[in-house]
């Protein structure tokens, strides 16, 4: 169980990991659906006015989809920084973690020995949400992920991207430190004193390693 | 070429972005797209584009990996490549650089600055293509059939001395020594076309290799003068025109080359030698005027229309079927070229059968201005 004090100090370290960089990474996430949107509302000026209704509805959706795509990234900020600061709490849960990764969208063989964990549904959600961006052709269809302890407070999840250079691009430390979703799985991992790495596995895979921390030794 | 057929490849793994983009320039272009770096270079495998827009932070391969890729390959090192993306700052704009992208634009962007962009680096390569896309004519058109008619000549008097051997009459040597003067006369000509040729095309990739560098800093010494003076009287006396030459330079040092200026008096008095008559006054001088150094070659020959001026090209030769001559065509298309690399200036004045005044001129070396 933690005491104010350690949720106090883990918070201040979350919250420095949250502003170091942030705000580049936020204006570098958000930049490329602005330019969508944008380019949208240009093109609708310049040549709207000889489009056919069909033409018009499909530029003014995939205008819809960047902004929404921008709302989602605003809302993912705000929700970290609420949650660094204390001021709104997601509380952890005992969790199977093969099946919040099968709940992501993934096709999941869990260790034959999984037991549920205490963490947030957060720091997993994200960690897959940050691997899948990185989906290509090649990536099965639903992509598959295993699930294993390593040691008791040590979660393995190996995801097979089915492209090695997929894997390793995802695995780059520019592809890290630009990847919202990396950092904010990585802030809930730090919530709870514990860690999370994202690295190259064999072939095409990508492996997260999920520490624990104080909330769930064994 | 910069038209409408131009074909540019979008690279960007933002499907919206990727489709605004190729929307934006598709009233101009052919357009392909590709939602990753690996996918691009799928693409490219079958079809070269013209100009490639790419983002930098894909899956399976980045944009910085593709740029790599295509600038390590010698069909697709010279394509040009424009970057967009999310990140504005100094140092990403110069990697991109390092790794040879020819322009960088931050999202978001304005649709005219895409286009803008892609138009400057269309036309940028049009013009940088313009030397060797006349070195390809010149290899692909006039180049054989120039080479076909003296090798002809020396397989021809071979094949006839070859039978003169094999007959069982002792042979002429009268005759012989008329084959195989045929022989060198023709392998001569064969030499000298080669050597024009092949100046040409150093010209041509000087040209090619120096655009947008700075100027460097060659220099034609006063003693190239009297070198000069030897140089029109041996060319002269080739045809028997000693005579009809009168030739005087001014001493001066002057920024080109030697051996390209070497070359650049050789060629007009060769042309003025060979469009003019025996017994036809040639003048050749050369003199300093305002800081450059002037030099001017006329003839009283048979002189150019105003069309014929404006055509001059490393493949044409006016009125051949007139008035035969032996060549590529390429003597005055290599001194414009050879002007226009050393920012010299080239005058042709001309009339049909009143003949031809060429004056070229060149800055003089910086220490001979000061």
């Amino acid at each position: 169980m933690l005491t104010d004090t350690t949720a106090g100090d883990q918070r201040v370290r979350a919250l420095s990991e949250l502003g170091s960089g942030f705000l580049s990474l936020i204006t570098h996430e958000i930049r490329t659906p602005l330019a969508a949107a944008t380019s949208s509302v240009e093109l609708m000026d310049m040549r709207g006015h000889a489009w056919t209704a069909e033409k018009r509805a499909t530029v003014l959706a995939r205008m819809a989809a960047s902004l929404t795509r921008i709302d989602a990234i605003l809302d993912d900020v705000g929700i970290a920084e609420r949650v660094a600061s204390g001021r709104i709490e997601i509380e952890p849960e005992r969790l199977l973690v093969s099946q919040v990764v099968r709940d992501s969208g993934l096709a999941v063989d869990p260790a034959h020995d999984e037991k549920p964990v205490l963490l947030r549904r957060e720091l997993i959600e994200r960690t897959v949400s940050n691997v899948l961006s990185y989906l290509t052709p090649e990536t099965p269809n639903p992509p598959r992920a295993v699930v294993a302890g390593s040691h008791p407070s040590q979660i393995l999840v190996t995801i097979d991207l089915g492209s090695a250079g997929a894997a390793a691009r995802l695995c780059t430390p520019e592809s890290r430190s630009s990847s919202l979703q990396l950092r904010l799985a990585e802030l809930f991992a730090a919530l709870d004193g514990g860690s999370l790495t994202v690295e190259r596995g064999e072939e095409a895979t990508v492996v997260a390693t999920i520490n624990l921390g104080e909330i769930d030794g064994g | 070429m910069v038209d409408e057929t131009s074909t540019i490849l979008v690279v960007e793994d933002d499907p919206s972005l990727r489709e605004s983009i190729s929307e934006i320039l598709a009233e101009y272009y052919e357009i392909l797209s590709a939602e990753d770096g690996k996918a691009a270079l799928d693409i490219i495998e079958q079809t070269l584009p013209d100009l490639i827009l790419s983002d930098i932070g894909m899956p399976r391969l980045s944009g910085f990996d593709m740029l790599e890729t295509v600038r390590g390959r010698r069909e697709t090192a010279s394509l040009p490549v424009i970057m967009l993306s999310a990140r504005g700052d100094r140092e990403s704009v110069r990697h991109c650089m390092e790794l040879g992208a020819d322009d960088y634009i931050p999202k978001p962007f304005k649709a005219e600055e895409v286009l803008r962009a892609v138009r400057s680096r269309l036309s940028r390569q049009d013009v940088l293509r313009r030397p060797i896309d006349e070195l390809q004519e010149t290899l692909s058109l006039s180049l054989p059939h120039e080479f076909r008619t003296p090798l002809n000549g020396v397989l021809g008097f071979a094949g006839l001395i070859e039978d003169l051997a094999a007959a069982p009459e002792p042979i002429d040597k009268a005759e012989l020594a008329e084959f195989a003067g045929q022989i060198n006369a023709s392998g001569t000509r064969l030499l000298r076309l080669v050597e024009k040729f092949t100046f040409h095309a150093r010209v041509l990739t000087k040209a090619y290799s120096e655009q947008g560098t700075s100027p460097k800093d060659p220099v034609s010494a006063k003693g190239w003068t009297s070198a000069a003076v030897e140089q029109a009287r041996s060319i002269a006396s080739r045809v028997d025109r000693g005579e009809d030459l009168s030739v005087s330079f001014v001493s001066a040092d002057v920024a080109i080359d030697t051996g390209f200026l070497a070359h650049v008096v050789g060629e007009l008095l060769e042309n003025a030698l060979a469009y003019s008559d025996p017994g036809s006054l040639v003048m050749v001088t050369g003199e300093v005027v305002d800081g450059h150094y002037h030099i001017v070659v006329a003839d009283s020959g048979r002189g150019m229309s105003k069309e014929q001026v404006a055509n001059i090209g490393p493949y044409v030769q006016f009125d051949r079927k007139i008035h035969e001559q032996q060549g590529l065509g390429l003597g005055l298309a290599t001194v414009c070229q050879i002007v226009r690399l050393y920012h010299g200036d080239m005058n042709i004045e001309s009339m049909p059968n009143a003949g031809t005044t060429v004056r070229v001129s060149f800055p003089l070396a910086r220490e001979e201005r000061r």
